[in-house]
């Protein structure tokens, strides 16, 4: 089992050292004018030492989070709706929004243990009433 | 004239219908469990962005005023809160409910709601320009001061890790820093990607977290995935002897919700917490409470109501949220070209006049809706959570697509889902992020003004007396609740 919160400390040093090595290439502040490093380069010092903080207290504690197992059926259908919603977007602009919005809440309804007659009605009705509010009423740009 | 003005403004028969139509919508989003007043805005704030600022604004407004007061409808009926503001209506209000006088409750939650939201409006109304006034003579280090300020009061959003609140904090603080730089305009962390040069947009970051996020957990959490609900709700209104027993009781507590609305940071949660404890202290009917006491239920709805004005007060003086909605509802303001702050006072006072207004008029549209309508609440609990996820993700998903029309936006709002699911699953508070994208701006760019304009010279921040009280209190904000916490772990070790 993954200690989450020495995981997390680990990413987030990584991803804060990141964030320094790049304002690196900001070019310096001339006079007293602060450059565009200074400020991230202020946050990079908190960041690092709040993850090391998170670290050591996390060594401490030895506190599992994620404990989800995929045999479990809560598992299967939050990443079923997490990769369906990937695909919805991936999708975006191909096809035609109503159809594929249709297409996609019917899916994720059912995963979700919705009946079949109230998934069919509830999907189109929020497709049609979704597209007709925001692209008709609201104008945005939908395909 | 200013006042004159925005009256008639707040009943043109558009801005009016937008109002009722943000409380009805506020009162059916506050009564579903799981949906709060903040995520109501927040899917909002883009559906209302092409309406004008006064008919957006009174949509929101109404949302946020109602979905609070309907939160303690399923805290009564169904002893599970509306929203995190209603978790102290749950402990008088459901046993109430149990006692076959779920009506009563649900009546006096109408009622002292909406008492507590008049009350907080005319406080709104009477120190909102006084305040904004004084925060005129504000420079750069005194702004700079207030945006830390407002960042200390990630601690008191972190919950129960306040270094992972911290942590979650400083993130935001670096995400904020994507785009052109405030000062020289230098893209930073933007990979030569034309789209990111404005940096991330906060409303498809607030609505993954807070609105996909929260799916996505219920998603993997929830053992129950059909939610239906019946019972009687009985007869409607308080004896005489119940409403002179809560009177106190209410004024106490409108007074508590107003001044912890005000504190940057806080929320309807806290103060209904501490409304219902301090009406315990005064009242001669200590044993009832928790046991179905009118006293207890009434201090807690007006309490989380009252915060409302509270917030209001320091989001538009000073542009600091008060709580979560507020802190959504500044991403409102600004995308109707209305950034809070002072500056608004001085150039469009009959805009102000005009929220200020409204506050008013959403309270009493509550009233009678909230009254005639509990039988119909009751009913709409009754919708299963499949239709209710699948609703907010869509509309999660295309609200923040269409405030700039930007594909850009459904990745972010994709990605800040599935952060807002690990963090939450992870337990780090998602509220620090909230500050920390409002804030940092602020922040950033005041700090790097007050360093040109003293030459370099750090003292410029103790030198002036605002800016040192303020930088102060940041300080007591941040090392106080440690050494309480540090007390606390000393009390249980011992």
């Amino acid at each position: 089992m993954l200690n989450a919160d020495v995981v997390f400390s680990l990413i987030s040093f990584a991803v804060a050292l990141w964030y320094y090595i790049e304002s690196l290439k900001f070019p310096p502040g001339v006079g007293n004018v602060p450059g565009p490093a200074f400020y991230p380069q202020l946050i990079f010092y908190v960041w690092v030492l709040l993850s090391l903080i998170l670290f050591i207290s996390g060594i401490k504690k030895r506190k599992t989070y994620f404990s989800y197992k995929l045999s479990d059926p809560r598992t299967k259908r939050g990443v079923l709706v997490i990769i369906l919603t990937f695909l919805y977007l991936f999708l975006w602009g191909h096809g035609r929004f109503v159809l594929n919005t249709t297409i996609y809440l019917g899916i994720v309804m059912l995963i979700l243990g919705e009946k079949i007659v109230q998934t069919i009605i509830a999907s189109l009705a929020i497709s049609i009433f979704v597209y007709y509010v925001f692209n008709k009423l609201f104008n945005v740009l939908l395909f | 004239m200013d006042v004159l003005h925005a009256i008639l403004s707040i009943f043109q028969p558009a801005t009016f219908t937008y109002l009722t139509l943000g409380v009805l919508l506020g009162v059916f989003v506050g009564a579903m469990p799981g949906l709060t007043a903040t995520l109501a805005v927040a899917i909002l704030t883009p559906l209302t962005f092409w309406l004008p600022p006064s008919q957006g604004l009174a949509m929101l407004i109404g949302v946020y005023n109602s979905a609070i007061f309907a939160g303690g409808i399923s805290a009564i009926l169904i002893n599970t809160p509306g929203t995190p503001a209603s978790i102290a209506t749950t402990w008088d209000g459901y046993t109430l409910s149990k006692k076959g006088m779920a009506g009563i409750a649900l009546s006096i939650n109408s009622i002292y709601s909406v008492f507590g939201g008049l009350f907080s409006s005319v406080i709104l109304a009477l120190i909102s320009f006084p305040l904004a006034e004084f925060a005129l003579k504000f420079g750069p280090s005194e702004y700079f001061a207030l945006a830390i300020f407002g960042l200390s009061m990630m601690v008191s959003v972190s919950g129960k890790s306040i270094v992972k609140g911290l942590l979650v904090g400083v993130m935001g603080l670096a995400l904020a820093t994507v785009g052109l730089d405030p000062m020289l305009s230098y893209p930073r962390y933007t990979f030569g990607k034309t789209e990111l040069l404005n940096g991330f947009s906060f409303i498809p970051i607030m609505i993954g977290l807070f609105g996909l996020g929260e799916v996505f957990f219920q998603v993997f959490e929830s053992h129950d995935v059909k939610s239906v609900f019946t019972r009687t709700i009985g007869r409607l209104f308080p004896t005489l002897e119940q409403i002179k027993r809560m009177n106190i009781p209410a004024l106490l507590s409108a007074v508590i919700g107003v001044v912890i609305g005000a504190i940057p940071g806080t929320g309807g949660d806290i103060a209904s917490i501490i409304a219902w404890d301090q009406a315990k202290r005064i009242s001669k009917h200590k044993e009832e409470f928790g046991k179905g006491s009118v006293e207890g239920l009434a201090a807690t709805c007006v309490a989380n109501n009252a915060v409302i004005g509270g917030a209001m007060t320091t989001m538009l003086t000073l542009g600091l949220p008060g709580d979560a909605p507020t802190a959504v509802l500044i991403g409102a303001l600004m995308m109707y070209g209305h950034p809070p702050g002072p500056a608004l006072f001085r150039d469009y006072p009959d805009f102000v006049w005009t929220i200020i207004g409204l506050m008013f008029v959403a309270n009493l549209v509550i009233l009678p809706i909230g009254i005639l309508g509990s039988r119909i609440y009751a009913k709409t609990l009754t919708l299963s959570k499949p239709i209710l996820w699948s609703i907010i993700i869509i509309f999660s998903i295309i609200g923040s697509y269409g405030v700039n029309n930007n594909p850009m936006d459904l990745w972010v709002v994709f990605i800040a889902g599935v952060f807002g699911f690990i963090f939450r699953k992870l337990e780090f508070p998602l509220g620090p992020v909230i500050l920390a994208l409002i804030l940092g701006p602020m922040a950033e760019s005041n700090l790097r003004r007050a360093l040109i304009i003293s030459h370099g010279r750090w003292s410029v921040f103790v030198t002036h007396p605002i800016s040192l009280i303020l930088l102060s209190l940041s300080a007591l904000a941040l090392i106080l609740p440690l050494l309480r916490r540090k007390k606390e772990m000393k009390k249980n070790g011992a």
